[in-house]
């Protein structure tokens, strides 16, 4: 699993890092029930803060991809397949997509509802 | 400490051990053979006895094989300078066991006229012996000082090296989990062993040793590759310890492919060093990260997706030389 970080990006660094561990669901480099790296690894090879990597490991827990555990790590969960990572991943570049247009949280998921209304 | 003299201090460390429990053992009997029965009773030899010629041969033909255990792991080692610590602790070890076994056996029989042997000595215990060997491993891990220097490795990869596309603020790092399933059934078999010799002919030092072989293949048989802008480095997870490491440093180039199992003998699983190559085997085939060093000695690690992993310790080359020149305009 390729972790990649860019300090200049606007994205958050724990977002960054979240969103290397979906990509590498998605590309099914890591696979259900395997253990993601200790966050306090991940931040000491990258040189961030600890808890910008736990931040990004308890998005990952929010969206069902990742289960945190003290004393057993950030585990991925069974329901971390390639499908729910990719829409995860595609979910959160439409997020900043809409932060950067100045859309909140209501307008995107009127859009999405809106997308979901047969006929769509 | 230059590279000469390190080199000196660890083949002293490593050789002197040895050649001191023969001097022990052949003085030892030297100095008391007027005090000693005409044999050695209760060594497990003929009829439970031994001459004192064959006890002293074999003290000496022990300390002969240490030397040449030594010595040959010095050896084979010269490349590789994150394992030579482990020569002097085995060493030191090993004579401090024939030293003990032969001093043992002579102050049993010291006045003696005739069978039976005295008891055994409180300081032969399992809780004496085993502690004492473990703080003389240390003592010798630490007598073979500071790992030699390796050379900063002074070419890079070639232009057809496989490499990674990153923007010049972004900080990579690359971890994988490998499992070896071989690992863990020689893990089970030396722990089956260590029961078998604890139930049937009980000897704490067999017992011990094959304890020690099976938790060591324990922790080998899982293992997390982890290569950041600084090294690569095969991990244990648990212990959190470092069984096979290399600065980038020392990296001259990386590349990936298919593991070709006839490099290898068969049996070898886990961390593994040979004269020409070092690294961490975890599966028969598939992928492998072969890394070039600026000593000409080959690192291997077994590991699914080891084409990500070899374009970006090629990137973190290329990215580490051209830190180098701009420091050096």
């Amino acid at each position: 699993m390729l972790i990649r970080i860019d300090a200049t990006s606007p994205v958050p660094l724990g977002d960054q890092v979240a969103a290397s561990v979906r990509r590498a669901i998605a590309e099914g480099q890591v696979a259900a029930g395997e253990k993601l790296p200790p966050a306090r690894e991940v931040a000491e090879s990258l040189g961030i803060n600890l808890h910008t990597v736990l931040r990004g490991y308890q998005r990952l827990r929010d969206e069902g991809l990742v289960d945190l555990r003290r004393g057993r790590g950030a585990v991925l969960t069974d329901a971390a397949t390639r499908g729910q990572a990719a829409v995860s991943e595609r979910v959160a570049e439409l997020v900043a997509l809409a932060r950067s247009m100045g859309l909140g949280e209501q307008d995107v998921l009127g859009l999405v509802s809106a997308a979901f209304q047969p006929g769509q | 400490m230059t590279d000469q003299l390190g080199s000196m201090r660890r083949a002293v460390v490593t050789l002197v051990p040895p050649v001191v429990a023969g001097a022990v053992t052949v003085g030892m009997y030297a100095a008391l053979a007027h005090r000693l029965p005409g044999q050695a009773y209760g060594t497990g030899g003929f009829g439970d006895s031994m001459s004192w010629a064959g006890v002293v041969g074999l003290g000496i033909g022990w300390s002969v094989v240490a030397l040449i255990w030594g010595a040959g792991w010095l050896y084979a080692r010269r490349r590789i300078p994150t394992a030579q610590r482990w020569i002097g602790a085995s060493t030191w070890a090993g004579s401090v066991l024939i030293a003990g076994y032969e001093v043992q056996l002579v102050l049993r029989h010291l006045d003696l006229a005739g069978p039976p042997v005295r008891p055994d000595l409180w300081w032969t215990s399992a809780p004496v012996v085993l502690p004492v060997l473990a703080v003389v491993a240390v003592a010798g891990w630490w007598a073979m000082g500071p790992a030699p220097e390796q050379p900063d490795a002074m070419e890079g990869p070639g232009s057809t090296a496989p490499r990674l596309r990153l923007a010049a603020g972004e900080r990579a790092l690359w971890t994988s989990s490998v499992f070896s399933r071989r690992k863990l059934v020689w893990a089970l078999f030396w722990a089956v062993l260590a029961a078998g010799s604890a139930v049937t002919a009980y000897n704490y030092l067999v017992v011990a040793f094959d304890v020690f072989v099976a938790v060591v293949a324990a922790a080998q048989s899982w293992a997390r590759v982890r290569i950041d802008e600084q090294r690569v480095q095969v991990v244990q997870p648990l212990l959190r310890q470092a069984l096979v490491g290399v600065e980038l440093r020392h990296v001259v180039e990386a590349t990936a492919g298919a593991f070709d199992p006839s490099t290898l003998p068969r049996a070898v699983y886990g961390v593994f060093h040979t004269p020409a190559q070092s690294g961490y085997r975890a599966t028969a085939g598939g992928d492998v990260l072969r890394l070039r060093t600026s000593n000409g000695h080959r690192i291997l690690i077994t590991v699914p997706g080891a084409a990500t992993a070899a374009a970006l310790v090629n990137t973190q080359l290329d990215r580490r030389r051209a830190t180098a020149g701009d420091d050096r305009c």
